[in-house]
């Protein structure tokens, strides 16, 4: 009884913080709705507005929201580490990478439309294999982290060099791109994005029991019949492709994917990944809506950073994590 | 029955073979051996992580097929005594996951799973830790729970592999009493790797040992031996 109740308040406080999002600054509209005589020139203009330039920002922050927390939980149970994430492993930097060079040099590796989102994914599948290579190696949890930030860092001194030999424009253009930006996400890209996440969250249920044997180790999932490499593939297909996707259309967000899991294992005190999937994506999808919301809400004075705010919050709470844990 | 018939156990080199060996349901057995003889690989071969060099498995005379995860698993189930405890895993959900080869694609738990690990659970009295969390229990309780993991996967041969090595002696004695009664009474047979040879004589009747020199198994009616100290020594080779 006390989880269904958490649960309808997480999804009421999401309904509300996505309509908020959604109106915020023309709440008229809102009101609008349940009044008939609405036909005034400049509600009709901001319903344009509203529909053209606010929906995909309030779309894409429950994607990438929900799609980080995933792709963390994922990382973290793959690699049997609580403080593992899409950043932390520098999956996110791998992303950067690869959408930096093309920013840059102007050489794209894909010339699809979305070929942003292809040269992110070709990015991120690299970390993620390069971290899975070595992974095998290290026997030490802390050691993985290490490696996944040294692999961050190292990557972005790439990029750094990269950002040297460009032109202003384009710096100005990766800078804005590399602070996290919800809104120059386009409606056009909406579809892609749907269909992504669509097959991921197919996939995502033929996960759900090899991930609550892998927790107890690799042996505990061979002796249930099933594959640890397809497993394995999976895991990487879907954390990278999640990763890729948001990185390419919103810059690189760090914290979600590392303290949303964690606040979902708080709060439902359970370790079932049918739980735990569940919840890390309505509660992703609500720490980016509502951060995104204090961009919307400061942004007559000063222009936010999303990234500056999902670190504002996320970081102490992994900071907290850490006390409680060790 | 679980027919052994010549199996060689090893990687490369064959390091033991089982010769002729046949145990029957209903007994408590303990697998002795010194250190690197292999008992972690005998159970690795009987489990499927690794191929018998030669020989056959069979169990209540038809031969254990080996390609076949699904059969594997139904036959023997294997408790993991060295799980730690997970944060956030609770003992239900650790107990219930020893249901997975029944449990259908999101893993939900049917009546019929829910009835079987409610009975095990009372069976091993432990009913009052499913709602705690695996990492908060002591290591004794733990244990009973990895054997109740295995009891909801409803095997007829359970393996453990040193279940008692953490545990004080009181934990001990509680383990193998479990074990011997749970072996007579569910009609079960458990063989048990363990170094305290002088705790395991007084619970089983049958024990198999690893012979390093002559590289065989050799099973042991432990009322035909006279000197138990003779056969000690020369289960831990005293003479290397």
């Amino acid at each position: 009884m006390k989880r269904q109740s958490i649960v309808l308040l997480i999804v009421a406080i999401l309904i509300f913080f996505f309509l908020f999002h959604l109106f915020y600054g023309n709440f008229e509209l809102f009101k609008s709705f349940f009044s008939s005589h609405n036909y005034s020139k400049i509600i009709e203009e901001k319903w344009l507005i509203t529909k053209e330039i606010r929906f995909p920002r309030t779309i894409i922050s429950v994607f990438a929201g929900s799609g980080l927390a995933v792709a963390g939980l994922l990382l973290q149970t793959f690699f049997n580490n609580e403080l593992a994430g899409p950043s932390v492993l520098g999956i996110t930097s791998g992303a950067s990478l690869f959408i930096s060079l093309s920013v840059f040099t102007g050489f794209t590796f894909f010339q699809e439309s979305n070929g942003l989102f292809l040269s992110a994914l070709t990015g991120s599948a690299f970390v993620c294999l390069i971290i899975l290579f070595f992974s095998t190696y290290l026997k030490n949890k802390i050691s993985l982290l290490l490696l996944g930030i040294m692999l961050g860092s190292f990557i972005n001194s790439f990029i750094q060099i990269l950002e040297i030999k460009s032109s202003e424009i384009n710096i100005k253009l990766y800078t804005f791109w590399g602070l996290g930006s919800l809104q120059h996400f386009d409606v056009s890209n909406i579809f892609m994005i749907s269909i992504v996440f669509f097959c991921c969250i197919i996939l995502l249920f033929f996960l759900i029991k090899p991930l609550n044997l892998l927790l107890l180790g690799e042996k505990e999932l061979i002796l249930n019949g099933y594959s640890f490499l397809r497993i394995k593939w999976l895991v990487i297909l879907i954390s990278s492709t999640l990763t890729a996707v948001i990185t390419a259309y919103c810059g690189p967000i760090a914290f979600i994917g590392l303290a949303v899991p964690n606040i979902c294992r708080l709060i439902f005190r359970t370790s079932s990944h049918s739980t735990l999937l569940l919840f890390s994506a309505l509660l992703g999808s609500l720490f980016l809506i509502f951060c995104d919301s204090l961009v919307l809400m400061f942004e007559n004075w000063i222009l936010l950073p999303i990234n500056a705010i999902t670190s504002l919050f996320g970081a102490p709470i992994v900071i907290w994590i850490l006390l409680k844990k060790w | 029955m679980l027919e052994l018939r010549n199996v060689h156990i090893g990687y490369q080199k064959p390091l033991f073979n089982t010769g002729e060996i046949s145990l029957d349901k209903g007994q408590l057995i303990s697998l002795f051996g010194k250190n690197g003889s292999g008992k972690s690989t005998f159970f690795s071969t009987l489990l499927g992580f690794q191929k018998s060099i030669s020989g056959e498995i069979f169990f209540d005379h038809l031969p254990v097929q080996y390609d076949k995860r699904k059969e594997i698993n139904s036959l023997f189930s294997y408790v993991n005594t060295e799980f730690k405890g997970l944060n956030f895993m609770t003992v239900f959900e650790y107990i219930s996951l020893g249901r997975s080869r029944f449990t259908p694609l999101l893993g939900r738990l049917s009546e019929k799973d829910l009835k079987i690990i409610h009975e095990k659970v009372e069976l091993l009295k432990i009913k009052h830790l499913l709602n705690k969390l695996t990492s908060n229990i002591s290591d004794g309780e733990r244990q009973l729970c990895s054997i109740a993991k295995a009891l909801v996967q409803q095997a007829p041969i359970i393996l453990l592999d040193e279940p008692t090595s953490f545990l004080d002696y009181y934990n001990k004695k509680l383990i193998m009493n479990l074990l011997k009664t749970l072996s007579l009474e569910e009609n079960l047979l458990i063989i048990q790797a363990n170094h305290d040879v002088h705790l395991c004589f007084d619970y089983s009747e049958t024990i198999i040992w690893i012979d390093t020199n002559n590289r065989k198994l050799i099973l042991e009616n432990l009322i035909n031996v006279e000197n138990k100290q003779l056969l000690i020594e020369s289960i831990f080779d005293f003479k290397r």
